[in-house]
C-alpha cells in the first residue's frame, strides 16, 4: 500500500498514457495476445493437476474443479456478496473520482486553495487509507447514511478516500499539462478562465484521468473488500431496490438477505469455518470481477483517448 | 493594416540573477511589410515577439501597433502568433483546432463554418479537415497552425521560427507556401529566424540581433523583387545580400546600411 503514492507518480511520469507503439509484423501480433494466453492456462493447469497429484486433499488445497464446484455449491453467498462488494467498490470509486476532479478543478481556478490543499493530500496520500475504517466506524455510529448500517457507510467512505487521492493528485498534475504555447494563444485570444479550463485544461487532463481510473478502479476494491473483512458489514441499496420491486432473485440467490455482507465479511466466515472451497471460490470470482473492471476502464480509455501526442 | 513601433523598448528579465535580454531596440515595421528578425540563439528574437504580442511585459520603453499599445492590440484580437511548434490540441481536428479561436470569439456559427473551410483550402490541407494532428505530417501540422492564427484576420501576423523544427525540403516548400498565402491575404509580418537565405528570401528588410543582450547591430534591406521564386536564391543579389547579414552577425559590420 505504501507504494501507491510512487505507482501514481510512475503512471504520471509517462503520461500521457496512451497505447505503446504496436507490435511490428502480423507474428508479433499473434504472439502478443497467445504467449499470456499460454501462461493463464498454464498456471489453471499447475492448479487443477498438481494439488491431486500431490495428494492434497480439497479441503486443504481445492483445485480448479474443487473451485468451481465451491463455487456452484456456495452461489447464493459468494453472489450476494460480489454484489455487495462491486456496490461498495463502485460507490466509492464514482463518488471518490467525481470529488477527486473537483477537487483539483479548485486547485485550477485557485492558487489558494492548491497551497492550503495539495499539500496535505499528497500527506495522506502515504497513509494506508485501509486504517481508517475503524475510525470511520466510530465516526459514522448513529449517523443513518442511506439507509445502510454505520458499518456499511463505514466501508463506502474508505473506499471514497481510496480513490479519492490518487485521482486528485492526478488530475491536479494533469490540468497543468497543457503546452506553455497554447497558453499564450489563449491569452492573445483572451479567453476567459472557464473557456481556457473547458477547451484546454480539461481535455488535456483525461489521460491524466483514465491512468487514474485504472489505479482507482483496482484500489476501490482493496478498499471495499478489506473495509468488508473490518467493519464486517457492506452496502447494499440495488438488493435492496430489486426486492422493493419485488424482482430480488434474478441473479439466482436472493439479493437482500438480511445480514448481507460483501465479499470481505464472507471471507472471513469461510475462513472460521475452515471451508476452503469457499474461501476460493470467493477469491477466483471477485478476481474475475475486479479484473472486468479494470478492463471495463482500459476500453473505455481506448474508445474516449483515440489520440497521440504529437510533440 | 498595422504599423510597429519600437521606442527604445529594453527588457531584463528579473529573479536572483537578473538577465538583460534586449536593449534599447528603435525600429518601425510598415504597412503590410514583411520583416525578418535574425540572430544567434539567447539575441532575444522571441523575447521581441512576446513583448509585441502583450504576452510579457517591457522593463523599459514603448511598443506601439497602429500608434496604439500592444495590450489594445491584443485585446481587439489584431495579433496573430505562429510558434515554432505547431502547438496544436491533439484532441481536436485540423478543422477543429482551425476553429479554436472562432469558439473562443463564440463567432464559430455558419459563418465560422465557411472561414475555416475556406483557410484549410488556403493551406492546401481541404481534404484533412477531418484529421487529427496524429494523423498529419509535421509540415501538414504547421499548415494547420498557420490557418490557425489567420482565422480572425489579424493584421499583424508573429511568426516564431515556425519552420525551424522541420526538415531542409519541407523547409523550403513552406516558405514557398507561406509567400503564396501572404501573397492572396496581406498583413504585416514579423519573422523571426535564425536562417540567413530564409530570412532573405521571404522578407523586404531583415533586422539583425547582437548576442544576448540582444541590440539591433544592422537593418539590411532586401533588393529582391516580388514575387520571389526560388531562382533568386542563386542571383549574385542574393549571395552579396547573404553576405551582408552573415558580417553583420559577426559583428563585422562597416557601420551599418541604412534601410
Amino acid at each position: 500500500m505504501a507504494s501507491r503514492a510512487e505507482q501514481v507518480a510512475d503512471e504520471a511520469d509517462i503520461a500521457p498514457p496512451l497505447r505503446p507503439a504496436g507490435p511490428r509484423g502480423d507474428g508479433g501480433r499473434v504472439l502478443q495476445y497467445v504467449l499470456p494466453t499460454l501462461v493463464v492456462l498454464a498456471f489453471l493447469g499447475i492448479w487443477q493437476f498438481v494439488p491431486p497429484w500431490l495428494g492434497i486433499p480439497p479441503y486443504e488445497l481445492p483445485n480448479l474443479s474443487q473451485t468451481i464446484s465451491g463455487l456452484q455449491a456456495d452461489w447464493p453467498d459468494i453472489g450476494t456478496g460480489l454484489l455487495i462488494t462491486f456496490q461498495d467498490a463502485l460507490v466509492g470509486f464514482l463518488i471518490g473520482n467525481a470529488l477527486a476532479v473537483l477537487g483539483a478543478t479548485s486547485f485550477a481556478y485557485s492558487v489558494n486553495m492548491e497551497r492550503a490543499f495539495y499539500p496535505v493530500a499528497i500527506l495522506v496520500q502515504t497513509v494506508p487509507i485501509i486504517v481508517y475504517v475503524p475510525l470511520l466506524r466510530i465516526l459514522f455510529f448513529k449517523t443513518a447514511v442511506l439507509n445502510a448500517a454505520p458499518d456499511a457507510a463505514a466501508v463506502v467512505a474508505v473506499t471514497v478516500l481510496i480513490a479519492f487521492f490518487p485521482t486528485l493528485v492526478n488530475m491536479t498534475v494533469g490540468f497543468k499539462s497543457v503546452d506553455p504555447r497554447v497558453l499564450e494563444l489563449m491569452r492573445l485570444l483572451n479567453a476567459s478562465r472557464t473557456q481556457i479550463f473547458l477547451k484546454v485544461r480539461f481535455p488535456s487532463a483525461i489521460p491524466f484521468l483514465f491512468s487514474s481510473l485504472k489505479i482507482t478502479s483496482t484500489l476501490a476494491f482493496v478498499g471495499a473488500i478489506v473495509g468488508e473483512w473490518m467493519a464486517a458489514s457492506g452496502f447494499n441499496p440495488l438488493g435492496q431496490a430489486l426486492q422493493a420491486v419485488g424482482v430480488n432473485s434474478i441473479f439466482g440467490f436472493e439479493t437482500n438477505p438480511a445480514n448481507g455482507a460483501g465479499i470481505g465479511y464472507l471471507l472471513s466466515i469461510f475462513q472460521f469455518k475452515l471451508d476452503k472451497p469457499g474461501i476460493f471460490a470467493s477469491v477466483l470470482a471477485v478476481s474475475i470481477l475486479c479484473m472486468l473492471f479494470f478492463g471495463l476502464m482500459v476500453l473505455l480509455e481506448r474508445v474516449l483517448v483515440p489520440w497521440r501526442p504529437t510533440q | 493594416m498595422a504599423t510597429v513601433e519600437f521606442r527604445s523598448v529594453s527588457l531584463t528579465y528579473g529573479g536572483d540573477e537578473p538577465v538583460e535580454a534586449l536593449r534599447d531596440i528603435t525600429f518601425e515595421v510598415g504597412d503590410n511589410e514583411f520583416v525578418s528578425i535574425i540572430g544567434p540563439s539567447g539575441s532575444g528574437k522571441s523575447t521581441l515577439l512576446r513583448l509585441i504580442a502583450d504576452l510579457l511585459p517591457s522593463t523599459s520603453g514603448r511598443i506601439l501597433i497602429n500608434g496604439a499599445s500592444c495590450s489594445r492590440a491584443r485585446q481587439g484580437r489584431e495579433i496573430g502568433f505562429v510558434f515554432q511548434e505547431p502547438a496544436l490540441l491533439p484532441w481536436r481536428s485540423s478543422e477543429k483546432n482551425v476553429r479554436l479561436p472562432l469558439e473562443i470569439m463564440k463567432r464559430s456559427g455558419e459563418g465560422g463554418r465557411q472561414k475555416v473551410a475556406e483557410l484549410l483550402r488556403l493551406v492546401g490541407l481541404e481534404d484533412f479537415g477531418s484529421k487529427r494532428p496524429d494523423q498529419l505530417s509535421g509540415g501538414m501540422r504547421q499548415r494547420v497552425s498557420i490557418a490557425r492564427a489567420l482565422t480572425y484576420d489579424p493584421d499583424l501576423l508573429l511568426m516564431d521560427e515556425p519552420f525551424g523544427a522541420l526538415d531542409q525540403i519541407t523547409r523550403d516548400e513552406m516558405n514557398n507556401e507561406l509567400l503564396r498565402i501572404w501573397g492572396e491575404r496581406r498583413s504585416t509580418v514579423i519573422f523571426v529566424t535564425h536562417s540567413i537565405s530564409e530570412a532573405i528570401y521571404l522578407s523586404d528588410r531583415v533586422v539583425v540581433l547582437s548576442p544576448r543582450p540582444g541590440r539591433i547591430v544592422d537593418t539590411v534591406l532586401v533588393p529582391l523583387e516580388r514575387p520571389r521564386d526560388p531562382s533568386m536564391k542563386h542571383m549574385q543579389l542574393f549571395y552579396e545580400t547573404e553576405l551582408h547579414v552573415l558580417q553583420a552577425l559577426e559583428g563585422r559590420t562597416a557601420g551599418g546600411v541604412a534601410s
